[in-house]
């Protein structure tokens, strides 16, 4: 295991990035739309559905908190395009045999936003905080040896000015998987982030951005780092050639769709992300009609999935949750959700990893008929069935909707109970459901998300897939090599098949829109967007 | 706030030539047939349905009106005609239990607290003061994630929040009734508490009540749209005009019908019931025609 | 002034027992906020530790008063989602709200008194049923369709004004009226309405009174007839529903404020209460119950002002 980290990593320092795999490549494709040269300057707005929780990154956080906050802080490695983990702060990492003890070297040169070098006690600072309960980092047990795997990092120390070594309690394939994560950025601040008594200040970090201003509800600005330290290497996902060249973002808080619409055909944003397929269609009108709005396509790693209680006296049968399977046409539910413009995909290997094969497009075919049978033999015998959802993921509820609508056909009397999207999550935590309309959010690797629905049952009500062969299966993949965790998965897959722990629908589509004006914008699989290497073509145009 | 209480003597007034006399007002008459009408309409949907309102059709999604869909198709290629008309039965009846409930409890409470006054009215009151001066939607939101979404929920919540309101007006009606002789000798007569309360005092808060229910009645339509555009509503499959609009609004520069339809239906009814309103109030209390 | 103080003492019975009442409800929604809080990152250990910190360990009776003694000294506490105190954050929406809010409602009192004295006095005639039916109809449009409708004429067809957003008219004076012109657009239509109706029907009472007879037989003009008697007696009973309806207002307009993107207070409470942020709904609520209160209270006291047969004892 830990040599082909290395050779991934030497990969990565070589600056062979864009080890293109399957639809990875889709998103990489150079824009068709006029290309020139990067001007710098001018200011960018960006539609922001909720306001940021904090500006305190991996403590209080949410989607929209980690995307203000990646242009801000960096951490020591981040994810490429296609899903791998290159060094970013870093400039080479070694990793002995044994797989416990990581020599990250830092790039010299690079900046604060308060104009101080980065040095590795900067670094060994950053990551003694992390690990201070005190602060309250939401996964500090991914690295502490409370978590699931029992991962702990026994000490962080600086050996040179440019050299930090972390030393672990055990090999591990996932460390710096979890380091590159979005949702629980270990970016390295400067100390002076945080007051003398402890209290969180603002970010000082590497980033190509730096806060400007926070107005509460309203809007997050940030200004162009004139002194970032970028690296030559194409731009890819979080790393490469990040260099800033707009010089204001303005990230506005807009919480009603319709009116993130409206603002951006008038010019007031410049781009709105993760638009759902459902919403697309106006804005593809608006494109075809006036030209000043260009669509960026592309698949995401969400994975959305009907979950089917496992203690439940009736669906806890495996008949019953092959009929429910039989009665699903899972090529129709992606087609309503997604108009046509993302494939079903019942597997948690997500269809643009690098490990999908034509192994995870199979699944158990649709035929009512079965369905009916193997719900006869377990005994159903026509007792209403609640599929939980909620409005405000609008996917969640049109998959409820179609699988309501396919399984009522098939002769289950299935009811919908609309919620508030906290209560589902709570009913969700405590396994408090027959059927739930739901989604896991873009995980970088599908071990991961194996992970996160495959575990003790007694531990968490969370884990919707409590089997010995499939945990065991799970913890293999922790420390497998790259080859040995396609065959892993493709075990687990089958298994899945056979068992069905839970029906996956589809990865989603989603669709970002830009302005016209601005220039060289590509979205990533993770659903939010970069503006680094990305500028306005009239800069300056408004004040 | 006792400007607000709706005065006794106008019931006490009301003449049975009452309905006829609305009848004979133009606006109500036509508000009538328009009410009778979408009655009717979402009564015969029990029986015929020009297309399944809950058959997705993947083929026919968000189609314009047209020969085949008089008033075009969803997101999911359902027929939108015929789920307005199983939607007008669903609004109707959300609103219309949501009022009774509220009438009801708020009668029960009302005449409560106006008929045995003291400690009983004063502690009341506290509660009911208390609901009141919370705003409605937000109570009514937070009533619904307890319930949880659902017809009944939508009533009880709606219920529950009005409530209040129609005590208040009950108990100002019973406070001055009691004050009358007729109470005062029936009670000499020796008259039973619940006697009295059922004999005379109820009867004449009904006057009051019913201008009092078809301003709730358009209100309760009102808010099931307004909990609906927040997030909870009635929920899937059968529709709520309400629901429908939620539902359509974020297609409103792709296929606008999906937003007029059931904005347009939910107007046009709310106007005819406070058309009706209106003339009710001019007929049972042509004094107090306007307080709200 | 005693009668105020003694007004003010009586609502303290009702306030301690909203307070209950919204800390009671608030709970009993299923959902925990440090589940909320954690969101994806969620383990058993984590979430003790966030139920701690944010004093959810705690006997529900102890929470409670808790949080009353904070009320009580000034402290209504801080957001568990932003850490944000929430008095100083419910008293920027507030700012927000009132911009939309005092404007419409001025508006609605500009247009609306005049029209309903105008519709009183050709009682019957054909002007005052047009009025009726036009203020009938506005109050029959359900808000938020009406500003769905304003979006969709005047942000997606032309590209008039700015459909969503907020800038302080502090700020940028014309840029913040321009996003003001909608959401007040939206909400004046009920409340002219409202106004409208309440003014004709109690104008129309004053009209038919002795004085107003005496007046024109001692041959006072129509127009003064109209302004100097009729306006100001059929005024004060309008007054308490003008309180009322502002009192209301002034705790957001939830929907309204969603549509455009204002961060104004009703929005904030809707938020709050979908992300089980018990201190915000709990402070907010409580600051609104307060408020409408307070504008009802000085309603009261500012009735004898303009009817001067009522006296307060």
């Amino acid at each position: 295991m830990p040599n082909s980290l290395r050779q991934a990593f030497c990969r990565a320092t070589l600056g062979v990035l864009l080890n293109c795999g399957g639809l990875g490549c889709l998103i990489l494709a150079t824009p068709n739309y006029g290309q020139a040269t990067p001007v710098g300057g001018g200011e960018m707005r960006v539609a922001i559905s909720s306001d940021i929780r904090s500006t305190n990154p991996g403590v209080n956080r949410d989607g929209n908190t980690d995307t203000v906050l990646y242009h801000i802080v960096e951490p020591l490695v981040a994810f490429t395009d296609t899903l791998e983990v290159a060094p970013l702060l870093a400039e080479r990492i070694d990793i002995t045999d044994d797989g416990r003890l990581y020599t990250f070297t830092l790039r010299s040169g690079v900046s604060f936003h308060n104009g101080e070098l980065l040095q590795a006690e900067h670094v060994v600072w950053t990551w003694q905080r992390l690990l201070d309960p005190a602060t309250g980092f939401r996964c500090q047990d991914w690295y502490d040896g409370t978590g699931n795997s029992g991962l702990k990092i026994e000490a962080v120390e600086a050996v040179t000015p440019l050299t930090v070594e972390f030393r672990l309690n055990q090999p591990s394939a996932l460390f710096l998987h979890r380091m590159a994560n979005l949702q629980c950025l270990t970016g390295i601040i400067h100390p002076d982030s945080v007051a003398s008594d402890g209290t969180w200040q603002q970010p000082i970090g590497t980033g190509p951005y730096k806060l400007d201003q926070w107005q509460r509800g309203k809007s997050v600005t940030l200004l162009r780092h004139q002194d970032y330290s970028n690296l030559t290497e194409p731009r890819s996902g979080l790393t490469g050639d990040k260099t800033p060249y707009i010089e204001r973002l303005h990230f506005v808080v807009t919480p009603d769709a319709i009116a993130a619409q409206a603002a951006l055909f008038s010019g007031a944003v410049d781009l709105l992300f993760a638009v759902p397929p459902a919403a697309r269609h106006s804005v593809a009108a608006r494109r075809d009609r006036k030209g000043d709005v260009v669509l960026k396509d592309y698949l995401t790693l969400d994975w959305t999935a009907l979950l089917i209680a496992p203690d439940d006296p009736l669906l806890g049968k495996p008949d019953m949750r092959r009929a429910i399977a039989h009665a699903l046409a899972h090529e129709q539910i992606a087609e309503f959700a997604n108009l046509g413009m993302a494939p079903a995909n019942a597997s948690p290997v997500q269809v643009i990893s690098p490990f999908y094969s034509t192994h995870h497009s199979q699944w158990l075919e649709y035929n009512p008929d079965k369905a009916r049978q193997l719900a006869a033999s377990a005994g159903y015998q026509g007792e209403p069935i609640w599929l939980q959802t909620n409005r405000k993921y609008s996917y969640m509820f049109d998959n409820a909707v179609a699988i309501q609508a396919m399984l009522q056909a098939a002769g289950f009397n299935v009811q919908l109970q609309v919620l508030d999207w906290a209560s589902q999550l709570s009913h969700f935590f405590r396994g408090d459901f027959q059927l739930s309309s739901f989604g896991y959010s873009s995980r970088s690797h599908p071990a991961l998300l194996f992970g996160t629905f495959t575990g003790d049952r007694s531990i968490a009500k969370s884990y919707q897939w409590d089997n010995d062969q499939a945990r065991n299966l799970v913890g293999q993949l922790a420390t497998a090599t790259h080859a040995d965790q396609q065959h892993l998965l493709d075990q687990l897959y089958s298994l899945m098949r056979e068992q069905v722990p839970l029906i996956g629908l589809y990865n989603d589509h989603n669709t970002d829109v830009v302005r016209t004006r601005v220039r060289n914008y590509e979205p990533w699989a993770f659903g939010r967007p970069r503006l680094w290497g990305v500028w306005l073509e009239n800069k300056g145009e408004r004040p | 706030m006792n400007q607000l209480v709706l005065k006794p003597h106008a019931a006490s007034k009301r003449t049975p030539g009452g309905w006829e006399k609305i009848w004979r007002i133009p606006s109500a008459r036509i508000s009538l047939l328009f009410l009778a009408t979408v009655v009717l309409l979402a009564i015969s949907s029990t029986v015929y349905l020009p297309h399944d309102p809950l058959a997705l059709n993947i083929d026919a999604r968000m189609q314009a009106p047209s020969g085949s869909h008089w008033l075009g198709t969803d997101f999911f290629g359902r027929d939108l005609l015929s789920r307005m008309l199983v939607g007008a039965g669903v609004s109707l009846r959300v609103s219309l239990f949501s009022v009774v409930f509220a009438t009801v409890l708020g009668t029960l409470v009302g005449t409560l607290a106006g008929y045995r006054g003291g400690w009983t009215d004063r502690s009341l009151m506290v509660v009911v003061d208390a609901i009141l001066a919370m705003p409605g939607i937000l109570l009514a939101l937070v009533l619904m994630m307890i319930i949880g979404a659902g017809e009944v929920g939508v009533v009880l919540a709606l219920g529950l929040a009005y409530a209040p309101t129609v005590a208040r007006t009950v108990r100002g009606t019973v406070l001055s009734i009691r004050e009358k002789e007729f109470i005062e000798a029936s009670s000499v007569l020796g008259g039973s508490d619940p006697h009295i309360m059922w004999r005379h005092v109820v009867p004449n808060t009904v006057g009051p009540l019913t201008v009092l229910c078809s301003s709730l009645f358009a209100q309760a339509l009102l808010s099931e749209s307004a909990l609906s555009f927040l997030g909870l509503g009635v929920p899937p499959p059968y529709p709520s005009w309400g629901g429908m609009l939620a539902d359509g609004r974020q297609f409103i520069s792709q296929a606008p019908w999906l937003c007029l339809i059931p904005g347009t239906a939910i107007t046009l009814t709310l106007l005819a019931i406070n058309l009706l309103g209106d003339a009710l109030r001019d007929c049972f209390d042509p004094r107090e025609s306007e307080h709200r | 002034m005693r009668y105020a103080l003694s007004k003010i003492l009586l609502m303290i019975p009702s306030l301690l027992l909203v307070s209950a009442l919204i800390f009671g409800l608030i709970r009993m929604i299923p959902g925990d906020p440090a589940e909320i809080l954690l969101g994806d990152n969620l383990n058993p250990a984590a979430l003790a530790s966030a139920r701690e910190e944010l004093g959810l360990d705690k006997a529900l009776p102890l929470q409670y008063l808790y949080w009353i003694k904070s009320v009580a000294s000034g402290n209504l506490g801080v957001s568990f989602m932003t850490g944000e105190p929430v008095l100083s954050a419910l008293s920027e929406r507030f700012v927000v709200t009132l911009q939309v809010v005092v404007p419409a409602f001025l508006i609605a009192i500009a247009v609306a008194l005049p029209a309903g004295l105008v519709a009183a006095y050709y009682h019957h005639r054909w002007i005052d049923r047009s009025i009726v039916l036009f203020a009938t109809l506005c109050l029959s449009v359900p808000s938020f369709w009406m500003a769905l409708l304003l979006i969709y004429l005047f942000g997606i067809s032309h590209n008039w004004l700015p459909t969503g957003g907020f800038v302080s008219p502090a700020v940028d004076f014309l840029e913040g009226i321009r996003h003001l012109v909608l959401p007040v657009t939206a909400l004046v239509f009920v409340e002219i309405a409202i106004l409208t109706r309440m003014m004709r029907a109690s104008a129309i009472e004053v009209l038919q009174q002795d004085y107003i007879t005496h007046a024109r037989a001692k041959g006072v003009s129509e127009w003064r007839v109209l302004f100097l008697h009729t306006f100001p007696n059929a005024f004060a009973p309008s007054l308490t529903v003008i309180g009322l309806i502002l009192g209301s207002l002034l705790s957001g307009t939830a929907v309204i404020e969603t549509v455009f993107g204002l961060p104004g207070l009703g929005r904030f409470i809707v938020d709050a209460i979908y992300a089980r942020d018990y201190p915000v709904v709990q402070g907010t609520l409580l600051f609104v119950v307060v408020v409408y209160l307070g504008v009802n209270l000085l309603v009261d006291m500012l009735y004898p002002l303009f009817d001067p047969r009522v006296r307060l004892s």
